[in-house]
């Protein structure tokens, strides 16, 4: 008889975890949106005085005023838990750039894009005999385990070994900070990144690092992520409105040239189908 | 870049540093106490009844995982697995948990050394007059107990602050966090990390003085300690 | 709940990275040994500067959590023309990090050994070095085997930071396979047992040396 009760219990206690109501009316039930971020992205996320500063908090905090009330409870963790974290309900949504591949599209939904993430190199600066990405073959190359900046990587890597290169030695960070640190160390010879987060790391670091202008893989955007399903539908669609709404007002190029130095030509119609 | 001086700079890094170090703090010490708490409930309940039973079997598994596994994995185990079962905490709340989680089975262990530090035959002596097991267990195994783990115990606290340095692998903002996020704005690493360590060496040694002063206003000596050290070992 | 295919499919992924693991524990563990070793031989000496390096030694590098010792070795270092890949790094400074806690072992090692016998040796005309090898040695390092085990489950736990700097250990090897499959019970579920199984490993051979030792 106990046992049955204990039975009964459990299986309430999991239907009621189970019940699920639209997450934009929770939302806004609850006057709270809790977002997975991971500030160590410059410009687009990063820490500045513990303030999570950027190009995404400003377009987010610009959408979210459509959300009057609503607090924002705003989550840094690393890269490797962003998806992971959402997947397991951790976060409402997130706001960190991820860029769009096949895998993460089946598994997830997407806003429309929100900036290029095309995967270019960076090299140091006085290392001159490295011009073409072409040259990393029998290098050292680094990127942040888990992005799709690796995975560019190892599919560039992976068509030089195809044409008999020497083979590309690749190293896996937690974040980039730490890849271009090594790529300063010397312990790189190149970092893979996608050339908006590059052109800023020259911009200020123009001393020590220089990009290699060719890209290494396909053309990619970086979007923000919700889950898949009914429930998560209106929030997702609530944000790629709001993206699209700053790139018809000019809002999304004026927060680009602020942050970036330059503008990027994004479709916010639709989300596009990924190329990686 | 080298426009500001050493002083400029490090009195620069304080805020962010302070704030860091604000939450390993607040962290740690709840991670202390609760484990404390913890851990003499575990060392009861393991020795209930004779210590016969399945609950004894499930304290030393449970000492068994958490003392035999990371800290970090006991994190990231803390931090996904509850929200597939429907159970959602803020992150600090998961870092509070688990650490507690994990230092209850460290000073479940030291205390259980500690109590077996106390002379048996003292116990049977005070049986044998008549007193009751509850004021044996106050009047002569506690004292006694809390005189020889005492040194062990802070030993776990200064562990617990320095283990709390991997708490922002699941979005807690401590003082590690702290150091590279002001790493990744002035490219100075080993200025930054040099500072962080000092920091936490400050509090560490805080904690071990703090330690050692109580130690001798309360007069508790070190003679058991060393029986306690050598029974905390890890058997599996 | 639990996808056992890909459990089975992980397995050898993990099995790789276990022995990595245990590579960086092994390295870890004679290095630090060897310089705990020295440091409490140094301290025996009975000279107070060393004494006092000792102490500065054992002081300053256990009271900084092992992640900022990794950071200031692996980040740190280069700036000062010292460059060291992620094994070499995480070998090094977890040496020197275990080496102050073996250091500790060894001390209260020593100075449990009784009096009476340091004494009665120096009566006979031994010399500190003779009393240091032949009467503390044996009976010090069987008494430290239990705590020396105890320490090697804890070098085993902090060589998880390694994944901070590269090094493609057990945990960096389930962070990617949370982050590329975007599953989290599957991986975290085996890298906690995989540590559990290098424990008990650990245990059992702590517990083979110290019968061995028992002659």
């Amino acid at each position: 008889m106990l046992l049955r009760r204990i039975v009964a219990g459990v299986f309430a206690l999991l239907a009621a975890g189970a019940v699920q109501a639209d997450q934009l009316d929770t939302i806004k039930a609850k006057k709270e949106i809790v977002i997975g971020t991971e500030a160590q992205f410059a410009p687009f996320e990063y820490l500045q005085d513990g303030k999570i500063v950027g190009y995404g908090p400003d377009l987010m905090h610009y959408i979210l005023d459509e959300l009057p009330g609503v607090r924002v409870k705003q989550l840094d963790l690393p890269f490797q838990g962003i998806l992971p974290g959402l997947a397991a309900k951790r976060f409402d949504f997130v706001v960190t750039s991820v860029t769009m591949t096949r895998e993460r599209v089946a598994k997830f939904a997407f806003t429309v894009p929100i900036a290029d993430a095309t995967t270019a190199l960076v090299k140091r600066k006085d290392d001159t005999a490295l011009t073409d990405p072409a040259g990393i073959a029998g290098k050292t190359v680094g990127s942040q385990a888990g992005s799709a900046q690796l995975k560019a990587l190892q599919g560039y890597a992976a068509k030089l070994k195809a044409e008999g290169k020497p083979e590309v030695t690749i190293r896996e960070y937690v974040s980039f900070d730490e890849a271009y640190a090594d790529l300063g160390a010397g312990r790189l010879d190149a970092v893979a990144q996608s050339l908006a987060n590059l052109a800023t790391l020259v911009k200020t670091r123009g001393d020590v690092y220089a990009v290699i202008d060719k890209p290494i893989g396909p053309k990619t955007y970086f979007g923000w992520v919700g889950r898949q399903g009914e429930d998560s539908a209106s929030l997702v669609k609530f944000f790629s409105d709001g993206i699209a709404r700053a790139q018809q007002t000019g809002k999304l190029k004026e927060l680009q040239m602020k942050w970036f130095g330059f503008a990027m030509d994004v479709p916010t119609d639709a989300v596009p189908a990924p190329e990686l | 870049m080298n426009a500001a001086t050493l002083a400029e700079r490090l009195h620069a890094y304080l805020p962010v540093l302070l704030a860091g170090a604000a939450h390993t703090l607040m962290v740690s010490a709840v991670a202390i106490l609760a484990g404390f708490a913890l851990g003499a409930v575990l060392l009861g309940l393991s020795l209930a009844r004779g210590g016969r039973g399945p609950l004894p079997a499930l304290v030393a598994a449970y000492v068994s995982f958490f003392r035999g596994t990371p800290l970090l994995v006991q994190l990231l185990m803390m931090f996904y697995l509850p929200s597939a079962a429907g159970l959602d905490l803020p992150p600090l709340a998961v870092a509070m948990v688990a650490m507690a989680a994990n230092s209850a089975a460290f000073q479940c262990e030291i205390l259980r050394a500690g109590l077996s530090a106390v002379p048996a035959g003292q116990v049977e002596a005070a049986l044998a007059f008549g007193i009751a097991p509850r004021q044996v267990f106050r009047y002569v195994q506690l004292p006694q107990v809390a005189r020889a783990v005492w040194p062990a115990v802070v030993s776990e606290a200064i562990d617990v602050i320095k283990n709390s340095a991997i708490v922002s692998v699941i979005a807690v903002a401590d003082l590690a966090r702290g150091g590279r996020q002001i790493v990744a704005a002035n490219f100075r690493p080993l200025e930054v990390y040099l500072t962080v360590g000092a920091s936490y060496l400050l509090m560490t040694a805080a904690v071990f003085a703090a330690g050692s002063w109580l130690a001798r206003r309360t007069g508790k000596g070190r003679a058991l300690s060393a029986r306690v050290v050598n029974r905390t070992a890890i058997r599996s | 709940m639990i996808d056992f295919t890909l459990l089975a499919e992980l397995l050898p992924v993990f099995g790789q990275a276990a022995l990595r693991t245990a590579a960086l524990v092994a390295a870890g563990m004679a290095g630090g040994l060897l310089l705990g070793f020295a440091m409490n031989a140094m301290r025996e000496t009975g000279l107070r500067p060393l004494a006092a390096l000792y102490w500065a030694y054992t002081t300053l590098w256990r009271g900084v959590p092992f992640l900022v010792h990794l950071f200031i070795v692996y980040f740190g270092l280069p700036s000062v023309g010292l460059r060291f890949d992620p094994f070499q790094a995480a070998a090094l400074t977890l040496a020197v990090y275990s080496g102050a806690y073996f250091a500790e072992i060894f001390r209260a090692c020593w100075q449990r050994i009784p009096r009476g016998q340091v004494e009665a040796a120096r009566c006979m005309g031994l010399t500190r070095r003779q009393v240091f090898t032949h009467i503390a040695c044996p009976q010090a390092l069987r008494a430290s085997l239990p705590l020396i085990a105890n320490q090697a489950i804890l070098v085993m736990k902090e060589s998880a930071l390694a994944s901070v700097i590269t090094y493609p250990e057990l945990t960096m090897t389930a962070g990617k396979v949370v982050a590329e499959q975007f599953v989290y019970v599957e991986p975290y579920l085996l890298l906690a047992l995989s540590y559990w199984a290098l424990a008990v490993l650990i245990n059992r051979l702590g517990g083979w040396l110290r019968r061995r030792a028992a002659l």
